[in-house]
């Protein structure tokens, strides 16, 4: 195998706007974006109330979410696909390989990540917002509000997480997803056939894009550090 | 205190007996590393030869799975010491280049295409291959390929290929996965697929698809064994891969595949050169 060779025509493929390549990137792109944006405004919610409210049960959530944090995705996968095969209770919603089911198995991977971050931030931001504006005269929803945007940097630190996490997944986006090209062939299961198919440039080509991924992921999070002040 | 050195001991034990496992795993039996086709695998076939060989011979049968494009990848690297797929061009290309000793033909049967019992497309019954892919690409109706250059793959491309047909609509998906995966997506989404007969008897059950157009000569599906070339590649296992080889193609284990059953069924038939 000519690594150097595969490497150089990686490059050509990435550069010379390889349609294949990039449907495969934008596939990966919008599947993870949308089941963030679906996950995130549950998961600020539920890390608000673990941070700021006294109920039953409220330690139990906390160490589940903890837990959940090492879920194995392909377990995810598992289950997701349990449910919405043709016999399964979800069936008749005909989910399983498209999109949405990949959508639905990384908003379930990434939800542990935003709740843990959004508990972390509002337990360690300043109670004063939070007094200052109810002394003040605000709504509770208001002062929810005040102290969320508090600490909207660590809770878009948790984003970045959560993006990292699922744009890298692979079982759970084979399983639920099926690998299909041009419908539910993201980049982690186009690299894994890629290399099962001995064709190592378009794997070096997307690997490149990954990394690249993350690399962005951990600037912006300095980025964001800098700005928040966090320690 | 007499506690805490009981408790050491046994640690010993067993730190003793996991080492002795270990080295026991590492100790150089005899092994052969081979490279099988999906449709092998997922059939069953193999789970009832490589007990049977490793029974007889004592050695060691470590299994890469792949589709044909891949195993002879792998064995044209010289990754593995003896390959078994379905592509017969692919497999004696790989004995004119030297990396392969010479082939031999094992098994057959046959392709034929499957899909849900509704059959939107109305292929059931039909013959001729090229009709059905045509009707399956007039209808617009799901089909999912292997696409993963597996000796399956191929097949299914010379059918396209016959028809002067481009496989471009949007219910042709290509999964890029195993048979038997395939199969499962298949069933699932109520795809037609092209599929061999022996993995598509081990999913029939779970899957719910029908058989619904066979017996075109052009679907005849043959698996040969080629052994790697000890002159090209001389770190790999000769020896065992000629002992699998010979033993592949003798009487007893043509008995063997002949009475492999699946639902009461036989899937694998012995061509009649190798006989």
């Amino acid at each position: 195998m000519d690594i150097l060779g595969s490497t150089r025509q990686a490059f050509a493929l990435l550069l010379s706007g390889d349609a294949e390549l990039w449907t495969i990137i934008w596939i990966s792109l919008r599947v993870s974006l949308v089941a963030l944006a679906a996950a995130t405004p549950p998961a600020v919610v539920l890390g608000y109330a673990l941070a700021q409210k006294r109920f039953p049960g409220r330690r139990i959530l906390v160490v589940l979410i903890q837990g959940l944090l090492s879920f194995p995705t392909v377990v995810v996968g598992l289950i997701l696909y349990i449910l919405l095969t043709r016999q399964g209770p979800l069936g008749s919603w005909h989910l399983l390989f498209t999109q949405g089911a990949m959508i639905m198995g990384q908003a379930v991977i990434a939800f542990p990540v935003l709740t843990a971050f959004a508990l972390a931030a509002v337990q360690g931001a300043d109670p004063r917002a939070h007094e200052t504006a109810v002394s003040l005269g605000a709504s509770p929803l208001r002062a929810t509000l005040t102290t969320l945007l508090e600490v909207r940097f660590a809770v878009v630190a948790g984003i970045f997480n959560g993006f990292g996490r699922v744009i890298s997944e692979v079982g759970c986006a084979m399983m639920v997803g099926g690998n299909i090209a041009g419908v539910t062939r993201n980049i982690p299961t186009a690299i894994a056939l890629e290399t099962s198919k001995g064709d190592f440039a378009q794997g070096i080509a997307l690997g490149v894009v990954l990394m690249l991924f993350a690399l962005g992921i951990s600037i912006a999070l300095g980025l964001l550090q800098g700005r928040g002040g966090l320690k | 205190m007499h506690h805490y050195i009981s408790c050491l001991r046994s640690v010993c034990r067993i730190a003793t007996a996991l080492g002795l496992a270990l080295l026991a795993q590492s100790l150089p039996a005899a092994e052969l590393k081979l490279a099988a086709t999906h449709t092998l695998v997922d059939s069953g076939l193999l789970n009832t030869l490589i007990p049977a060989f490793e029974a007889r011979s004592g050695i060691k049968v470590r299994l890469a799975i792949g589709g044909t494009g891949q195993v002879i990848r792998l064995a044209a690297n010289g990754d593995v010491d003896a390959v078994l797929s379905h592509v017969k061009a692919e497999e004696e290309k790989l004995v004119t280049s030297g990396a392969g000793l010479k082939r031999y033909a094992v098994a057959y049967n046959d392709f034929f295409i499957a899909g849900p019992p509704q059959d939107p497309a109305r292929i059931r019954g039909i013959k001729d291959a090229v009709e059905v892919v045509r009707r399956i690409h007039d209808a617009k109706a799901r089909f999912i390929s292997r696409g993963d250059e597996s000796g399956t793959h191929v097949k299914e491309r010379e059918l396209w290929r016959a028809a002067g047909l481009e496989p471009k609509w949007a219910g042709y998906l290509s999964a890029g996965a195993g048979m038997g995966s395939v199969l499962m997506m298949a069933g699932e989404m109520q795809a037609y697929t092209l599929c061999d007969r022996a993995t598509f008897a081990a999913f029939r059950a779970r899957t719910g698809l029908e058989m619904l157009a066979a017996g075109d000569p052009r679907l005849y599906n043959e698996y040969g064994v080629v052994a790697v070339n000890p002159a090209r590649f001389p770190g790999i296992n000769a020896d065992t891969a000629a002992q699998f080889v010979s033993w592949l193609t003798s009487v007893e284990v043509q008995g063997l595949i002949t009475s492999f059953r699946i639902g009461g069924q036989q899937v694998f038939f012995i061509p009649a050169k190798a006989r």
